[in-house]
């Protein structure tokens, strides 16, 4: 393990038991997360791209705790995640926050902005003399009636006011309710949010993927500039590759619950080695006329994944794909430095790729 | 039993000897305006609209959320409700005649026939009561008055068609047995039973996974072309936009603001909104700092501003463009609603 990762997930395993009968009995799992590992260096953006049922949001939520584990080990920070208890369990949950999707079906509709933004500052008790680094400048536009006056009530509302202006809200939203925001304002409460207990890593769940193109490019310019301006490190979940390229320093790509391939972010684009990967970048549609599509045909859907195939779980669709394949679990093989792929066909699939 | 009214629908099959659209196009849409009378005030979710496209063309109408590009697809089929809503001016001919005008049971007649539709999320689109076999089944009964064994025939043959696998017994199954893609393609099945020749396709692959949806946008291409039919397109993804469609048109506040063949617009966009939305967009191909956006959001569509809608957020916005901007014509067939569309940077 090289010098600063700030988190590394070990073999992370998570299945849900399948019950069915007027008694109910375990009849199968669904492996939905089936010993993943990877690692991601502090302030970095490590993005887990995958189609629907791949496993990417689940993976996301294990490592946050906010569904228990089957197995498998989370170190954060130098704590492991999944031994924690009590006081230091609560500590680490403000350090690792999660933006999602729906900005709206995420926010409380009968409570004010302000009053969902101060709600963590005073159940955590954090010490609200501190601030989020913004420079006097940015609070200028705080009135002096919301100054704090008297304790801790008080202070939070600044401290709301200055999350408010951090996303680029203004700190009079802090009275409104969410249906009085559109899609990209509801997406920079959220934001705000999980910003309030200054985390240091936050898993994005789709957290751009609701939203209109240029609303798009606006919050994905906010967390990057958040990222710089706090050292944060993000695990980026999206299946928008486009986006992906944008926002990510690594990139691992899932399928059926195991990562079949993980590279830095142009490696991975501009020479993929994994078929999957391959038939994903290439199906993606280039918004060029004058660029035909040159897909790499996969066919059919993915597999359940309470019974994925044996061996390789894509040779079912892969374009490639011999007996040898069917055979036992393909682990990953450094392809070059820092780029891993789960497939023996690498030399094949390469060529084809380039010939393409 | 079939209530419905075969409306006199006008067929113009004849094409052109210069393969150029038709003389008279399959559909036109003309000036549509769709209101809807809230306690705020009149909304104008569409304000004068128009269109036209040619028989086996595909058109793709593009837009963010809320520029009505759904409403005036649903309008074509008198699918929006009324009230709320009120058609307040336009018409809508297909074939030579006006949709606006029909009654519901020549509308009828139309619906699933001459015009289908197929939609975003077929989870919600299906009867998930009713088995995918009597849901196409259906519309042969009504439109076709088959009898019960060749619709169930053609029906088998028209799943096998968008490549469901063994159709006969796909044919029984229920609407929740089916995984996401293959609840589009039973959709697609549905809705080309009865070889409309119009399909209007409501965002048909967003909610779909990129290997999926690639083929899809396949399925549909070979369908379109074997079927001889013309595609209207909804979509917000401009990629989708680029590989299936021969002309755009770029709706922004209600209106469109620019309308041009695929190729020109990808290339010399002429509206600063088109422009904006393409330099949103994050490229696969290139690594970029920071990417450009379109500053502050859509203006509310109780509360447009006058003149040009885009104005409030454009860079080149000045004193004339609170006169409205026509669209007019830029460049050969490229149509643009702009004050500065010649003096594109």
């Amino acid at each position: 393990m090289s010098m600063d990762e700030i988190l590394t997930v070990e073999n992370l395993v998570k299945h849900y038991p399948i019950r069915k009968g007027v008694v109910p009995r375990t009849v199968g799992h669904v492996r939905a997360v089936d010993g993943i590992s990877f690692s991601i260096p502090r302030g970095k953006t490590l993005a887990l791209v995958g189609e629907s049922g791949s496993g990417k949001t689940t993976a996301g939520r294990t490592i946050l705790r906010l569904i228990e584990p089957t197995a498998g080990r989370v170190v954060f920070d130098g704590r492991d995640v999944f031994s924690l208890k009590g006081a230091e369990l609560r500590r680490l949950r403000r350090e690792m926050q999660i933006i999602f999707q729906d900005p709206f079906g995420s926010l409380n509709p009968r409570m004010t902005i302000g009053s969902m933004l101060a709600e963590p500052l005073l159940v955590h008790r954090l010490d609200l003399s501190e601030r989020y680094g913004t420079s006097s400048d940015d609070l200028s536009d705080i009135s002096p009636a919301t100054r704090p006056r008297s304790p801790r009530r008080d202070q939070a509302r600044a401290r709301v006011e200055e999350l408010l202006t951090l996303v680029g809200l203004a700190p009079e939203h802090a009275g409104r309710y969410p249906h009085e925001f559109s899609g990209g304002q509801r997406q920079r409460i959220g934001i705000a949010r999980a910003l309030a207990l200054r985390p240091k890593f936050i898993v994005c769940d789709e957290a751009v993927s609701a939203l209109d193109v240029s609303i798009q490019a606006q919050i994905l310019n906010l967390l990057r500039e958040l990222q710089q301006r706090f050292g944060l490190t993000y695990l980026f979940i999206a299946h928008d590759l486009g986006v992906v390229r944008h926002i990510s320093d690594r990139v691992a790509v899932m399928y059926l619950g195991e990562i079949v391939e993980e590279a830095p972010t142009r490696e991975i684009f501009e020479r993929p080695v994994h078929p999957y990967t391959q038939a994903l970048l290439s199906s993606i549609p280039v918004p060029d006329p004058r660029t035909p599509a040159r897909r790499i045909a996969i066919e059919g859907d993915a597999p359940s994944p309470a019974n994925p195939p044996p061996g390789c779980r894509f040779h079912s669709r892969c374009p490639i794909a011999v007996d040898e394949c069917k055979r036992g679990r393909i682990g990953l093989f450094e392809i070059n430095r820092g780029h891993r792929a789960a497939c023996i066909r690498t030399e094949l699939s390469v060529t084809l790729f380039k010939q393409r | 039993m079939s209530n419905t009214a075969e409306p006199n629908i006008v067929e113009d099959d004849q094409p052109q000897p210069d393969g150029q659209p038709r003389a008279t196009p399959l559909l036109e849409i003309n000036d549509l305006r769709v209101y809807f009378d809230t306690d705020d005030g009149v909304l104008k979710a569409v304000d004068g609209v128009s269109l036209k496209i040619g028989a086996g063309q595909t058109l793709g109408l593009v837009g963010e959320s809320g520029c009505g590009k759904s409403i005036t697809a649903f309008s074509i089929l008198q699918l929006v409700p009324v009230p709320p809503a009120r058609y307040a001016g336009g018409e809508i001919r297909f074939g030579g005649r006006n949709l606006l005008a029909l009654g519901e049971s020549e509308m009828r007649g139309v619906r699933g026939n001459l015009v289908s539709m197929i939609f975003q999320e077929p989870m919600s689109s299906l009867n998930p009561i009713m088995t995918i076999g009597s849901q196409i089944t259906e519309a042969l009964r009504e439109h076709r008055q088959e009898s019960r064994a060749e619709a169930r025939r053609l029906a088998i043959e028209m799943l096998g068609r968008v490549g469901i696998a063994s159709p006969e017994a796909r044919f029984n199954d229920y609407p929740h047995q089916l995984s996401g893609g293959m609840r589009q393609r039973a959709m697609i099945a549905m809705a080309l039973v009865c070889r409309p020749r119009l399909l209007i396709a409501d965002e048909p692959t967003t909610a779909l996974d990129v290997t999926i949806q690639a083929q899809i946008l396949e399925l549909l291409k070979g369908l379109q072309n074997e079927f001889g039919m013309s595609v209207l397109l909804i979509t917000h993804d401009l990629g989708v936009v680029a590989q299936t469609c021969e002309r755009v048109a770029v709706m922004y506040a209600g209106k469109i603001v620019e309308h041009a063949p695929v190729g020109g617009l990808f290339e010399a966009p002429r509206h600063p909104y088109t422009r904006g939305l393409f330099r949103s967009l994050p490229s696969l191909a290139a690594d970029q700092e920071t990417l450009s956006v379109i500053p502050g959001s859509v203006p509310s569509p109780l509360d447009f501003p006058s003149g040009c809608r885009f104005r409030t957020r454009c860079e080149l916005a000045e004193a004339m463009c609170e006169q409205e901007p026509e669209l007019r014509e830029v460049a050969s067939g490229h149509f643009a609603a702009c004050h500065f569309a010649e003096t594109a940077p």
